[in-house]
């Protein structure tokens, strides 16, 4: 029989602290029915609320949650963001765990990280991946915003996406996501998933940056281009100011042709879309304007597009 | 045929499995796996388990195509693929006309591998260049499968997209509803069908109603379309 070495004892002593991790970690995790394929992981982020993947979430409708005990019960989807690739659940939670958190910032390359989730029939699994890429804040390709870039080193198994990725603690440092990237698995923050999930439970879904202007594409005369010196060929025209919109409160008006909003110059709409994208809710910004035949500037506080009635 | 002259280098290549759920499919596709000089035959069997274990045997890390032919309409059951990582193994699926919705369907979603939509009656040709193409790193409509995209809703628009005025009809437009209006700014917003209803609190069907009605108010075919007209007209409300 193999003696007992310092190896072996390091082994056993690591293995062991994964299986406490994860343990401790799934009391709080459950599996998400909402595609006809594997369910994804979802995590009991506080009280009643759990968090998923929203990319994993495929109806509206018959949306159930697999406790730890093995028990399935019903859920209402509460909430959707796949900008930044969250979706929240409403459940009875009863004596449900919610999970302990952990600050990702201090996240390097080449740390270690546990992932847990949870399979249909209520089983824990449980998964490894190293910490690959870290980086600043990650703007999503849909424009979403994930406070910080935490990238992993491969793709982790379709079930946990939606589960947490653990410290040794069984804390979670975040949600991990095969829905954000093609080549690898990410975690999106526990921060990112605080601020998503609050305006979800408020709203339904996220606020987005708003003017209140229907625009449309006009061209501008070499002459005028000439007598005020830009450059664009394009103007934005408004055709429409949306009343009480954050346009009209700040004098936009019919007729008006947007040129650049921000030193940045507007070519189509798809760059005001763009724009707001990045805009902040709250924030002014400066629209240059042609009206009358001259070059006028106005300041708009961009607000939040009205809630669908 | 054996003896077909291959590649000089042999990592050049595509490992291909097949599962089929009849003898004669399977000897069909084998043959046409077989001969393609571009194509390395791993494995065909019409057992799930075989085929996982074939599966479990190769060496990771090199691209496996999986060419399944299914009479069953539901996938997420039928792939011996579901315990390994998906990444490395690119499913081709074969199915009769009612198993492209789910294939579709299944193609959006990454995590399950499905790279390519083929009707069981595919030819020979069709089914060569799908393998190739996905083998590239393509992913593969046959135009009959094509339907079911837009019928489900699943186009959708990314951004405000840009036609010259020469390729849009320039017919008088009728004026929108206050919630066709509604509906046209979500499409602008990229929204799919189903995300559109929920948002709204409405049915899927009543939200395809106003969309057709928004369609033929704008003379468009396409959601691209449909916004990139109302743009024009100064219908998106940014």
């Amino acid at each position: 029989m193999p003696q007992e070495t310092s190896v072996s004892n390091t082994w056993r002593a690591l293995s062991s602290e994964f299986a406490n991790s994860i343990d401790h970690a799934g009391r709080s995790v459950v599996a998400v029915h909402a595609r006809r394929r594997i369910p994804s992981s979802g995590v009991h982020w506080r009280a009643g609320i759990i968090v998923t993947a929203d990319h994993t979430i495929e109806r509206n409708e018959d949306v159930t949650v697999t406790l730890p005990d093995g028990r399935n019960v019903p859920s209402t989807l509460a909430g959707r963001d796949p900008t930044t690739d969250i979706a929240i659940l409403k459940i009875d939670a009863g004596n449900l765990a919610i999970a302990e958190k952990s600050d990702a910032a201090g996240l390097k390359a080449g740390n270690l990280l546990l992932a847990a989730g949870r399979t249909a029939e209520g089983a824990t699994r449980a998964s490894s991946a190293l910490v690959s890429v870290t980086g600043p804040a990650l703007r999503t390709w849909q424009g979403g915003q994930l406070d910080l870039t935490v990238r992993l080193d491969r793709r982790l198994h379709p079930n946990l996406s939606g589960g947490p990725a653990l410290d040794d603690q069984g804390r979670a440092y975040g949600i991990n996501t095969s829905g954000l990237s093609r080549l690898a698995s990410l975690v999106i923050p526990a921060s990112t998933v605080d601020r998503v999930s609050a305006e979800l439970e408020k709203k339904g879904h996220m606020g987005r940056a708003y003017l209140g202007v229907g625009m449309q594409p006009v061209r501008l005369s070499e002459k005028l281009r000439e007598a005020l010196k830009i450059s664009n060929e394009i103007g934005i025209m408004v055709a429409g100011v949306e009343p009480e919109g954050p346009a009209e409160k700040a004098g936009v008006m019919l007729g008006d042709v947007l040129v650049a909003l921000d030193g940045k110059t507007l070519n189509n709409l798809r760059s005001v879309q763009n724009f707001l994208i990045g805009a902040q809710i709250g924030k002014p910004v400066k629209a240059s304007i042609i009206r009358g035949g001259a070059l006028v500037e106005v300041v708009i506080t961009v607000g939040e597009r009205p809630a669908a009635n | 045929m054996e003896g077909a002259p291959r590649a000089k280098t042999a990592t050049a290549l595509t490992k291909v499995l097949i599962f089929a759920d009849s003898t004669k499919e399977l000897a069909r596709l084998t043959a046409i796996v077989r001969s393609a000089p571009t194509l390395e035959f791993v494995g065909a069997s019409v057992d799930r388990d075989v085929l996982a274990a074939d599966l479990a045997d190769l060496e990771p890390g090199s691209p496996v195509v999986l060419l399944e032919n299914s009479s069953s309409t539901k996938l997420e059951h039928d792939s011996p693929t579901d315990d390994f990582a998906t990444e490395a193994i690119l499913r081709i699926v074969l199915t009769a006309q009612s198993g492209f919705a789910d294939a579709i369907a299944a193609m959006r979603d990454t995590d399950s591998g499905v790279r390519a939509a083929l009707p069981s009656w595919s030819t020979d040709d069709e089914i060569r260049a799908a393998i190739e193409a996905v083998a590239a790193g393509l992913i593969v409509i046959h135009p009959e499968a094509l339907g079911e995209l837009t019928s489900e809703g699943i186009e959708r628009v990314s951004f405000i997209p840009e036609f010259s005025s020469r390729e849009l009809p320039d017919s008088p437009v009728q004026q929108l509803s206050p919630r066709e209006s509604e509906i046209l700014n979500l499409l602008a917003d990229g929204l799919a069908n189903k995300e559109i209803a929920w948002r709204l609190k409405i049915s899927e069907h009543t939200v395809k109603f106003h969309i057709t009605s928004i369609f033929n108010k704008l003379d468009a075919s396409t959601r691209a379309e449909a916004v990139a007209i109302g743009a024009r007209r100064g219908l998106i409300i940014l």
